[in-house]
C-alpha cells in the first residue's frame, strides 16, 4: 500500500513552526524600522516657495539670530515665521543687502512682489507634530534652556531646511527623563555652533557647562505624565 | 400604517396623551404614519439600486483618496503680508472688551477671546458693572452667528420681477440716490423699520438719517419684546418704566410666566441676586423660595420650588387670586407693600424708561443701579411690622407679563430659625389653599 504522504512531510509543522516565528520576527523588525517617525518623518524637506529662505545664508554666514525672524519664540507657544515685512526690511528696493548682486535681486523679487501685493507667502511647513499633541509651547522650553538645536538640528548648515530629528514620543521623553543631556545656558540657546560643540563635548564627559546647575534652575522636573502634552 | 385600525380600540381604558391624539386631528395621525418628523431632509425618489450605486462610489472614492492620504499633508504657513496687526502673537490668545446689546434691551459687557483676529469664545467681562465676568446665553451664541454661513452679509434686493437677489453695497448706493431722491424735501411718507437697538453708532446713523428726513418715521419693533409690559406700566404710572428686581432681598419669589433668569436684558444680575438669595452659607441663612406659574417649563420653572403650568390665558385670574389671598391673610397694607414691591421682604422697583418710549434702551447699567440705590422707599417691612412712608402709589394690578411678585415671610423668626428646611410653613399651607395643583417639589 502506497503511503498517502510521502515521509518528508513529517518534517513540514517543524519547518512551518519556524517560518512563522521568522515572519513574525520579520513583521516586528519590519515595522520597528519602517514604521516610525525616525524613518518616515527624518529627512523630510518640503519645496518652499520663490527661492526659499537660506539658513545656511542668513543664520550661518551672516550670523543672524534666530530670533530676528522667529520673533515671538520667547513668548508664544509657536515659534511664528515672519511677516513678508520682516524680509521687505533687507529686501525691499534700495535696501542694504550685504551680497548685492543681479542674482541676489532676482532670487528674492518674490518678496517684494508679494510685498506689493500684500499678499502672503505660502511657506510649507516643515516641523509638525501630530493633532493628539496639544501642547508643545516653544516659550517653555526656551526659557527652560532647552537649544533650538536638540529638536530642528544644525539648522544654520541647511541651504533647505529639513526635519533633523523623530520627533517621535520616545524623542521627547528621552529628554524629559533626562534634561542634563540637552540643557543649556540660557544666553546660548540660539547659538547653535557653540551648543553643537559643547553637547558634543559633554557626551564625551568633557562639557564646559554645570549640568546640575541647569537642572536646577528649572522651574519643574520637566513633565512625564501623558496630560502634558496629550492634553 | 394605521396602528390604531388595526390594534382596535382597546378594551379597558383608553389613554392618551394629547389633544391632539384624543381627537384624533389630521396633523397627529400624519405625525405618526410619517417616520420622519416634516422638515426633515429624507432621501426621495431613489430607488435600492441607485442607494446601491451611490454607496459603492462613496466607497471607492473613500478607497482612492485613503492611497495620496498616505503621504504627508502639504501644510501651509500663511504670514502677514506688509501689514501686522498690533498686540497680536500667533499662537497667543488676544482678549477684547466689547458690549453687545440684547435683543430684549439693554447690554453686556463683554471679553472676547480671539486668535489672529478671529474671535472663539465669548466670556463676561470681569471689570464690567453688571455682567461680572458672567455673560448671557445670546453673548455666549453670539460667536455662532460670526460663523453662521446664513448670516447676511450683503443687502438684498427685492426684484419685482425676479424675486429677492443678492446686492452690492455699490448697488444699494445707486438704488438708494434714486429712491430717496423723491423724498428730498423733509421726508414726509418714509418710515425706517428697524429692531430697537441700544449702540451709539446706530444712534448716530440715527440722527444723521432724522436730520436729513425730519418728517420721515422712525419705528422699532420687535416681535419678542417687553413693549406689553412697559406699555402696562405707562398706563399705570403716566411713563413708561421698566423694572429693576434685587432678587437678592427676596425671600419669596413668585414668577408668573418670566424667564428671569434667562431671557431678558436683566437676566443676569437677576440670576446673580437670585442665587444669593438662594445661597446658604451658615445655619442660620434662608434659602428664598421660588413658585413659578407659568404654561411651560422655562429655565426659572427648573428652578422653583413650586411649579405649577397655567395656560397664559389663566395667568391674569391667578393673580388676582393671589392678590386677594395675600388681602385676605395681612389685609390691604401687606398688599399694598406687595404691590409696591417697596418691602424689605423682596423689591420690584419700576424705574423711570424714558429711552424706551423712544424706542430705544437704556443700558448704563451701573448707572441705572446707582440711581435706584438713591430712591426712597416709601414703604419698609421690617420685622413683621408695617411702616407706611411718603409716596405709596398702587403699581399696576393684574400685569399680563407677570413679574416676581414680592410677599413676605411667614412663619415667625424663631421658627424660621429652627428648621431651615421648611423656611417658610405659612407661605406652602397658604400657596396650597390656593393652588390646589401645586406640585410640590423638593428643591434637594
Amino acid at each position: 500500500m502506497s503511503l498517502m504522504f510521502p515521509k518528508w512531510m513529517n518534517a513540514l509543522p517543524t519547518l512551518g513552526a519556524i517560518a512563522s516565528m521568522g515572519g513574525v520576527v520579520t513583521v516586528i523588525a519590519g515595522t520597528w524600522y519602517w514604521a516610525t517617525p525616525s524613518f518616515f518623518e527624518v529627512g523630510y524637506q518640503p519645496t518652499q516657495p520663490g527661492t526659499g529662505f537660506n539658513h545656511k545664508i542668513h543664520a550661518g554666514k551672516l550670523g543672524m539670530d534666530c530670533r530676528y525672524c522667529h520673533s515671538n519664540v520667547e513668548k508664544s507657544p509657536e515659534a511664528n515665521i515672519p511677516a513678508v515685512s520682516t524680509c521687505y526690511g533687507c529686501h525691499g528696493p534700495n535696501k542694504v543687502s550685504p551680497a548685492r548682486s543681479t542674482a541676489t535681486d532676482e532670487k528674492t523679487q518674490f518678496i517684494r512682489d508679494a510685498f506689493d501685493a500684500d499678499e502672503s507667502i505660502e511657506w510649507r511647513r516643515v516641523h509638525k507634530l501630530p493633532d493628539y499633541v496639544r501642547n508643545f509651547p516653544h516659550d517653555v522650553h526656551l526659557s527652560a534652556g532647552v537649544s533650538c538645536l536638540s529638536c530642528h538640528g544644525q539648522i544654520m548648515s541647511m541651504p533647505v531646511v529639513h526635519q533633523a530629528e523623530s520627533l517621535s514620543m520616545s524623542f521627547c521623553l528621552d529628554c524629559h527623563r533626562h534634561p542634563e543631556q540637552a540643557l543649556v545656558p540660557k544666553d546660548k540657546v540660539t547659538d547653535l555652533r557653540w551648543v553643537a560643540g559643547e553637547l558634543e563635548a559633554r557626551a564625551a564627559g568633557q562639557g564646559t557647562t554645570n549640568t546640575d546647575e541647569l537642572t536646577g534652575m528649572l522651574w519643574n522636573a520637566p513633565p512625564q505624565a501623558c496630560g502634558a502634552c496629550h492634553q | 400604517m394605521d396602528v390604531t385600525a388595526r390594534v382596535g380600540t382597546p378594551s379597558g381604558k383608553g389613554y392618551w396623551r394629547s389633544v391632539d391624539e384624543f381627537s384624533q386631528t389630521g396633523a397627529f395621525r400624519e405625525f405618526v404614519e410619517r417616520e420622519f418628523p416634516g422638515g426633515a431632509s429624507e432621501l426621495l425618489d431613489t430607488s435600492r439600486r441607485d442607494f446601491v450605486k451611490l454607496m459603492g462610489a462613496s466607497v471607492a472614492l473613500a478607497g482612492a483618496a485613503t492611497i495620496p492620504g498616505c503621504r504627508r499633508p502639504d501644510h501651509k504657513i500663511m504670514t502677514y503680508s506688509a501689514d501686522v496687526p498690533e498686540h497680536v502673537v500667533p499662537g497667543k490668545p488676544l482678549f477684547y472688551a466689547t458690549s453687545m446689546p440684547l435683543p430684549g434691551g439693554g447690554a453686556e459687557g463683554l471679553l472676547v477671546e480671539t486668535h489672529e483676529g478671529r474671535p472663539t469664545k465669548v466670556e463676561g467681562n470681569p471689570l464690567h458693572p453688571n455682567n461680572r465676568g458672567r455673560c448671557s446665553p445670546h453673548a455666549m451664541a453670539a460667536t455662532l452667528t460670526i460663523y453662521d454661513p446664513d448670516r447676511l452679509m450683503y443687502p438684498i434686493y427685492d426684484n419685482p420681477a425676479r424675486g429677492r437677489v443678492d446686492a452690492t453695497w455699490d448697488d444699494f448706493k445707486t438704488w438708494g440716490r434714486e429712491h430717496f431722491a423723491a423724498y428730498e424735501g423733509g421726508g414726509a411718507g418714509l418710515a425706517f423699520l428697524t429692531e430697537p437697538k441700544s449702540s451709539p453708532a446706530w444712534d448716530a446713523a440715527k440722527a444723521d438719517l432724522m436730520a436729513k428726513f425730519p418728517n420721515a418715521r422712525w419705528v422699532s419693533y420687535m416681535p419678542a419684546g417687553s413693549d406689553a409690559a412697559t406699555e402696562g406700566s405707562r398706563l399705570a404710572f403716566g411713563t413708561p418704566m421698566r423694572e429693576v428686581f434685587d432678587f437678592a432681598q427676596a425671600r419669596v419669589i413668585v414668577s408668573l410666566d418670566r424667564d428671569f433668569t434667562d431671557n431678558e436684558a436683566g437676566a443676569i444680575s437677576n440670576a446673580r441676586g437670585f442665587g444669593a438669595a438662594r445661597r446658604v452659607w451658615k445655619s442660620t441663612d434662608q434659602m428664598c423660595r421660588l413658585y413659578a406659574v407659568e404654561p411651560m417649563h422655562s429655565g426659572v420653572g427648573m428652578l422653583s420650588d413650586h411649579h405649577v403650568r397655567l395656560a397664559p390665558s389663566q395667568i391674569p385670574a391667578f393673580a388676582v387670586a393671589m392678590a386677594k389671598a395675600v388681602l385676605a391673610r395681612r389685609g390691604n397694607a401687606a398688599l399694598q407693600a406687595a404691590a409696591r414691591g417697596r418691602g424689605r421682604t423682596g423689591h420690584c422697583r419700576v424705574r423711570r424708561d424714558p429711552h424706551r418710549h423712544a424706542g430705544q434702551d437704556v443700558h448704563r447699567t451701573a448707572r441705572r443701579r446707582s440711581r435706584c440705590r438713591r430712591s426712597p422707599r416709601p414703604l419698609a417691612h421690617r420685622g413683621g411690622r408695617v411702616a407706611a412712608g411718603r409716596g405709596a402709589r398702587p403699581r399696576a394690578r393684574t400685569q399680563r407679563r407677570g413679574s416676581a411678585t414680592p410677599a413676605r415671610p411667614c412663619g415667625t423668626p424663631s421658627s424660621r430659625a429652627t428648621s431651615p428646611r421648611r423656611v417658610l410653613p405659612g407661605c406652602d399651607h397658604w400657596l396650597a389653599t390656593w393652588l390646589p395643583g401645586a406640585s410640590r417639589r423638593s428643591s434637594a
